[in-house]
């Protein structure tokens, strides 16, 4: 009899948003040397069968939902091959969806040319997050190192999947509240979308980034230092005045956009020992007006996350309302009654962080770009993902469009990019000092 | 700044009782103030002065805040202290009337079947002690209506408990005069608050008042003095006499207002004339 895992609570979301993007999350490091295929495989294989959800498919029903566990070769996961037109290669690659009948739910590619290798791969959203993709990513070069350094004691986290372990960090008093915050919070309705172009046959997959440059990053991050603000609050206000003009929206407008948040912190050891899975929440960020500069839209971004940041039990609602549809209804049940009530955020961020260069080193390769991005959103949803590496930050927006489509959106990266140097501009005085301290 | 903020927060907390709400609401000025830095200091400003200055001068007059926060906790503190020793005194209260009953039943030889009147007689009590508390509670808030409710609560259950002991222990054989008692009670205590609390109706509420307590008289007397029933029906006019003789004298009342305003008008009209007399010439 075929070996089953159970369908937890993320998994059955995640599967359910397959109407509004492809459920991939990406990745693309490129290193300065070859990566060693053979040692590569020996650890996708250990990763893989340590974690069954990775070679297991999905089995949608309508009572109860499951992974069932399935044979595999590495030559699923793997594909390695000399690149005569690397970009190409690596778009082609990381554009492509799993679906999620396959048995495999991660797919890894390795690009070598002129003696570099790029590394990408993309996975099931339904089997992890940003998070724990970052975490992944950072173990498969753990392992990778110590098979070199002929080491045997690989490991990967392997515990539960649940969605309740965000509670494992609370205090009975606290987890009590959290679990009756049944609070649906993606009913704060916001009309506002990105202008993309309709929808048409002409729409493919694209993965449209920018890197911000190291100069610009650091002159920003500082002054955001030197005023007390994270480089997410600032990312937030580029963001956020960057959609007032390219929406062209009404100065007094009141916008509306969730911020994904890692559920992470409210987990003991930061889920170092749940299994791989999704903890991921968000924040509603609402500005009441752009602001006459882009230091007034940081203050109107500051006002609004400082209640979140200031909520202890931030990202932690709705769970319990997710829970209760789960739980007392059969699957096909309350997937409709989930949509019902489930608004997906039509503009979002998600900042999935920095990329640890020394810890994404594989033996001698060292890492000299790279990105994650989150789903490819369908239109007219869209989002803008964020991962630092190096002293630089890429920008990533994922989206099925058409090349006026990829056009709109490079034309709202120059506006970011446009932004911050605004903000470096106005503030150049801080850029010497750091007041903040005081 | 922090530290600032920290110095100027601890200095000012010491004039108000070192709670642990006080000691969360510091926190949350901290906080406040350091958000509001952060503003100004985004917005420009640069000197950590004047943004020092500026933040303490938006809380405006903070002890008199400090003092109102203080006053607001303790009368929450006493609330629910009060509420406690309410309860327990409750409690206490219910306990010993429970050990009351058992003791006076089980040794006065065949009063099983009266000592249950000592159980009723408790929860009554405890009933008319909170009606008396809501009596008190409503007036300090001026809320007259709800509050006239209250005695009649208590007149009803006084007199339902004198009722019982007249009926079960005394086998009094006008017991039952007591309900006609009670409604004389409710009318006349209801009347005289009505003109406590300046009741809008207390002029239409005082003939009515007295008719009904008139009417409970004449039958209270017609049952128990015989012969009264004739010419005693008399007494059921009272209301109405009294009804006219109220308007006679508010009629009274407000004449004598009347001329008292017209004497002043005259007064005032004749001074004018007399000064005028006085000050004028032909040329």
């Amino acid at each position: 009899m075929a070996k089953t895992l159970k369908a937890e609570m993320w998994d059955k979301m995640q599967y359910l948003f397959r109407n509004f993007y492809d459920r991939m999350v990406h990745c693309v490091q490129y290193y300065d040397g070859l990566i060693d295929v053979n040692v590569l495989k020996r650890v996708l294989v250990f990763t893989t069968e340590k974690v069954p959800v990775l070679h297991s498919s999905f089995r949608s029903n309508a009572v109860d939902p499951y992974w069932q566990v399935e044979d595999y070769t590495v030559n699923d996961i793997l594909t390695v091959r000399e690149s005569a037109d690397l970009e190409a290669d690596v778009n082609a690659f990381i554009c492509q969806s799993i679906p999620v009948e396959s048995n495999v739910q991660y797919k890894m590619a390795v690009f070598n040319k002129d003696g570099k290798s790029t590394l990408c791969m993309i996975v099931n959203h339904m089997c992890m997050d940003g998070g724990d993709f970052k975490y992944f990513m950072k173990k498969l070069a753990e392992n990778y190192n110590k098979l070199l350094d002929g080491e045997r004691s690989l490991d990967i986290k392997t515990g539960s999947r649940s969605y309740d372990e965000v509670y494992s960090k609370l205090t009975p008093e606290e987890e009590e509240v959290a679990r009756g915050l049944y609070k649906n919070i993606s009913q704060i309705k916001d009309e506002h979308y990105f202008p993309l172009t309709p929808s048409s046959p002409a729409d493919v997959t694209r993965i449209c980034r920018r890197k911000v440059g190291t100069k610009l990053f650091a002159d920003f991050r500082k002054i955001g230092k030197a005023l007390g603000v994270t480089v997410n609050d600032l990312m937030l206000a580029f963001y956020v005045r960057s959609l007032y003009e390219i929406g062209m929206f009404r100065d007094d407008e009141r916008l509306t956009i969730p911020c994904m948040v890692d559920l992470r912190r409210h987990i003991v050891d930061g889920g170092i020992h749940t299994g791989l899975t999704n903890h991921t929440g968000f924040m509603q960020c609402s500005t009441e007006k752009k602001g006459e500069t882009i230091n007034d839209t940081l203050i109107e971004v500051l006002r609004s996350v400082r209640k979140s940041k200031d909520d202890p039990y931030m990202g932690l609602y709705s769970l319990p309302l997710l829970k209760l549809a789960y739980t007392i209804f059969p699957y096909i049940i309350s997937e409709q009654a989930i949509k019902i009530g489930y608004l997906n955020p039509l503009i979002g961020m998600s900042n999935i962080g920095v990329m640890d260069d020394r810890a994404l080193k594989m033996g001698d390769a060292n890492i000299i770009d790279g990105f994650m991005t989150g789903a490819v959103k369908y239109k007219p949803y869209m989002q803008l993902a964020l991962t630092s590496l190096l002293g630089d930050i890429t920008m990533t927006i994922a989206i099925r469009g058409n090349d006026e489509d990829e056009k709109i959106v490079e034309r709202f990266f120059d506006m970011i990019i446009a932004n911050m140097k605004e903000f470096v501009r106005l503030n150049s005085s801080k850029l010497g000092s750091d007041p903040a301290k005081g | 700044m922090k530290e600032r903020f920290k110095r100027y927060l601890e200095q000012q907390f010491r004039s108000i009782r070192p709670t642990m709400a006080a000691a969360e609401y510091r926190e949350k000025v901290l906080k406040q103030l350091m958000d509001r830095a952060q503003e100004l200091r985004i917005k420009g400003i640069d000197d950590e002065d004047l943004i020092y200055d500026m933040c303490i001068e938006e809380l405006g007059d903070f002890q008199a805040t400090l003092t109102a926060f203080d006053e607001q906790e303790h009368k929450i503190a006493n609330t629910k202290r009060n509420a406690l020793l309410g309860a327990v005194c409750g409690v206490g209260a219910v306990l010993a009337l429970v050990i009351i009953y058992l003791l006076v039943s089980f040794f006065v030889p065949n009063s099983w079947g009266l000592t249950w009147l000592i159980l009723v007689g408790g929860a009554f009590l405890g009933v008319i002690a909170l009606a008396v508390f809501m009596l008190v509670k409503l007036g300090k808030a001026k809320k007259y209506l709800p509050m006239r409710l209250m005695p009649v609560v208590v007149i009803v259950l006084v007199c339902v408990y004198l009722f019982l002991l007249l009926q079960l222990v005394a086998h009094a054989e006008f017991a039952w005069i007591t309900f006609l008692v009670m409604v004389i009670m409710i009318a006349a205590f209801d009347a005289v608050l009505a003109f406590l609390t300046d009741f809008k109706f207390r002029w239409v509420e005082l003939p009515i008042a007295i008719e009904i307590v008139c009417v409970m008289i004449y039958v209270i007397v017609g049952v128990t003095v015989p012969g009264f029933w004739h010419p005693g029906w008399l007494l059921c006019l009272g209301g109405v006499v009294a009804a006219i003789a109220e308007a006679i004298a508010l009629i009274a009342v407000r004449n004598g207002k009347k001329d008292k305003k017209e004497k002043i008008r005259l007064k005032d009209k004749y001074t004018k004339e007399d000064e005028s007399y006085y000050t004028s010439w032909k040329d």
